[in-house]
């Protein structure tokens, strides 16, 4: 690979970079807080790139630097190429980026994802904020089924919002991705939806179920650990919000 | 009839035998004209608008799906410690004289082994960075001992380093001091039991990079372009090893592995080597791996900045492969070492 190759892989990689988080794109695959680094660092490589193809460009060659960037490349031949293979490498998260945008995780990874969750805390769980009914994320509500024996949770009307995953043997899950950094380490929070008003949903649908707490589930405890269950008073199909994950 | 039919056998024996000759000739330097890499992205990228409906098909599964999510995910959420990284292993190579590092060294490497390898906090990079730097200092005079002790703990222990460990493992600074103290440890050790028992033919003249004719500028943007190209390769590689470990192994298995406290150190360890993670965004991969034990990660991230496929390559490269053959399985020893052993002490 010659150097204005690698300028604009360079501005290839920076540009992409800049279009997932210039949007909501970004969002699939890290969490929000990285919105800003992101941004810097696109434009660095952009700027990078194209500083770097006007300095070396033909015009500009005949001048010393290219002289020492020859005498560059020859001492170093072998790591040169071998370094330069490798940087190909890069056009794939580009025309991943550019050409697929791969969807944020959904009911497959989650039912995958089998690790028993530990919330931040295990104690001191505070009334839910007023509300009837009240909105509420999907791993605090199980946080305080599982972990405050559901104490807080008595007498209140909640809402969840998710996307649907099955259960083996019937029934689905209102579900959420947790992430921590990005969607290399999901994890999936789950709440069993029971009642008549459950209804059926296609996996992957995303919804808004408003219920009361039902107790715990414990038919695949050894596998998967308690999952709280929200006795539906009704269900709704919600178009999938622009922040997909907990985080 | 059968010598007739032998005939053109025979033939085309020394034909086939001229055809590797003229290959070789063909990729030689001297020959100037071949396919330019420029073009070659150009068609590449022409094709793949063309195939774009194609490409896109593939990526109708679910797993296929998944796959990919993960794999940008870990490249897009690595992407902005790296730039960081290169911008500042950038300005070092560029404004910090490299006289400065061998200046500051106590000339008994029984001292000067410690120095160096503390001083590989002060010299933030990703590991691609400070083999290139280690051999430079070699051939400033500084012994190879505590090149070697810098070349091993500049990646591990640096502040952006430590800063991506802090933020990958919330809520757990022990993880942190446990990272700096093993990381120290084993290059500080790798570095005394260098000194007290290699032979000096084990090592090949590194061949250095030169910018002299450069001014600081052009050295501060040609070394970052050059190191984010390398850099960013290889942590392609490790977003693809890491997607596909995600998508393929089943979680039954890593967690039969991750259930065993020794099976999960080793195997960890394994996993470092080949999944060749960039420092800078290692501590990402080891928070996602969360049915290990916080020392078999440890040993992950121990291990992962020294020892690993990409390592090994760009240190065959500058040192020879007498060097790494040596070197390497040392580090890997004494790196799962000091990770079982502060592990056992902080976490």
């Amino acid at each position: 690979m010659n150097r204005d190759t690698g300028n604009v892989l360079l501005v290839l990689v920076g540009g992409a970079v800049l279009r997932i988080a210039a949007g909501d794109t970004y969002l699939r695959y890290v969490r929000a807080g990285l919105r800003v680094p992101l941004l810097l660092a696109g434009a660095i490589l952009v700027v990078l790139g194209l500083v770097s193809l006007w300095r070396e460009s033909p015009g500009r060659r005949s001048g010393p630097p290219p002289a020492a960037a020859g005498s560059h490349e020859h001492s170093h031949g072998h790591e040169h190429s071998h370094g330069s293979a490798v940087a190909w490498l890069l056009l794939l998260p580009v025309f991943a980026i550019f050409l697929v945008a791969p969807p944020a995780l959904g009911s497959y990874a989650a039912d995958r994802s089998t690790a028993a969750r530990v919330p931040a805390t295990t104690s001191d769980y505070p009334p839910l904020p007023p509300g009837d009914p009240v909105p509420v994320r999907l791993d605090e509500f199980e946080a305080r089924a599982v972990w405050d024996q559901g104490r807080t949770l008595s007498d209140r009307r909640v809402t969840l919002v998710g996307f649907v995953s099955n259960k083996p043997g019937g029934g689905y899950y209102v579900t959420r991705i947790v992430i921590t950094c990005c969607a290399a380490d999901a994890t999936a929070v789950r709440i069993l939806v029971t009642g008549p008003a459950a209804g059926h949903f296609d996996k992957d649908t995303w919804i808004e179920v408003e219920g009361s707490y039902g107790g715990l589930d414990q038919s695949r405890a050894h596998e998967i650990g308690p999952v709280a269950e929200l006795q539906a008073d009704s269900v709704r199909r919600i178009s999938p919000p622009a922040e997909q994950y907990e985080t | 009839m059968a010598a007739v039919t032998a005939e053109p056998h025979l033939n085309a024996q020394p034909e086939a035998a001229v055809q590797p000759e003229a290959v070789v000739r063909a990729a030689s330097p001297g020959d100037r004209p071949r396919v330019g890499s420029t073009a070659l992205l150009a068609g590449l990228l022409v094709l793949v608008l063309l195939g774009q409906r194609f490409l896109v098909g593939l990526f109708g599964s679910a797993a296929v799906q998944t796959w990919a999510t993960v794999f940008v995910a870990v490249c897009v959420q690595a992407l902005p410690f790296l730039v960081l990284g290169v911008l500042i292993s950038g300005a070092i190579a560029a404004f910090v004289p490299p006289a400065f590092f061998a200046r500051v060294l106590p000339s008994s490497p029984l001292a000067a082994v410690p120095v160096a390898g503390a001083a590989g906090a002060i010299l933030p990079g990703c590991e691609c960075g400070s083999v290139p730097v280690a051999g430079g200092l070699m051939a400033r005079g500084v012994p190879p001992p505590a090149a070697l002790a810098f070349l091993l703990s500049a990646p591990a222990i640096n502040p952006v380093v430590l800063v991506a460990t802090a933020v990958a493992f919330p809520g757990r600074p022990a993880m942190v001091a446990a990272r700096f103290v093993a990381s120290l440890a084993t290059a500080v050790l790798v570095g005394w039991i260098w000194a007290r028992f290699a032979k000096a033919d084990w090592i090949s003249r590194p061949r250095r990079a030169d910018t002299s004719g450069m001014d600081r500028w052009e050295a501060f943007r040609a070394t970052m372009a050059h190191d984010f190209l390398q850099a960013g390769g290889f942590l392609v590689v490790g977003g693809l090893t890491a997607a596909t470990l995600n998508v393929v192994v089943p979680q039954g298995i890593l967690s039969v592995v991750a259930g065993h406290q020794w099976l999960a150190i080793g195997g960890l360890s394994l996993l470092a080597v080949l999944l060749a993670i960039c420092s800078e965004a290692d501590a990402f991969v080891a928070a996602s791996l969360s049915q290990f034990s916080l020392t078999a990660r440890l040993a992950f991230l121990t291990v992962g900045p020294m020892v690993d496929v990409k390592l090994i390559s760009l240190q065959a490269g500058t040192f020879g492969r007498r060097f790494v053959l040596r070197f390497a399985p040392l580090t890997f020893v004494v790196a799962v070492g000091a990770a079982v052993l502060v592990g056992a002490w902080l976490l």
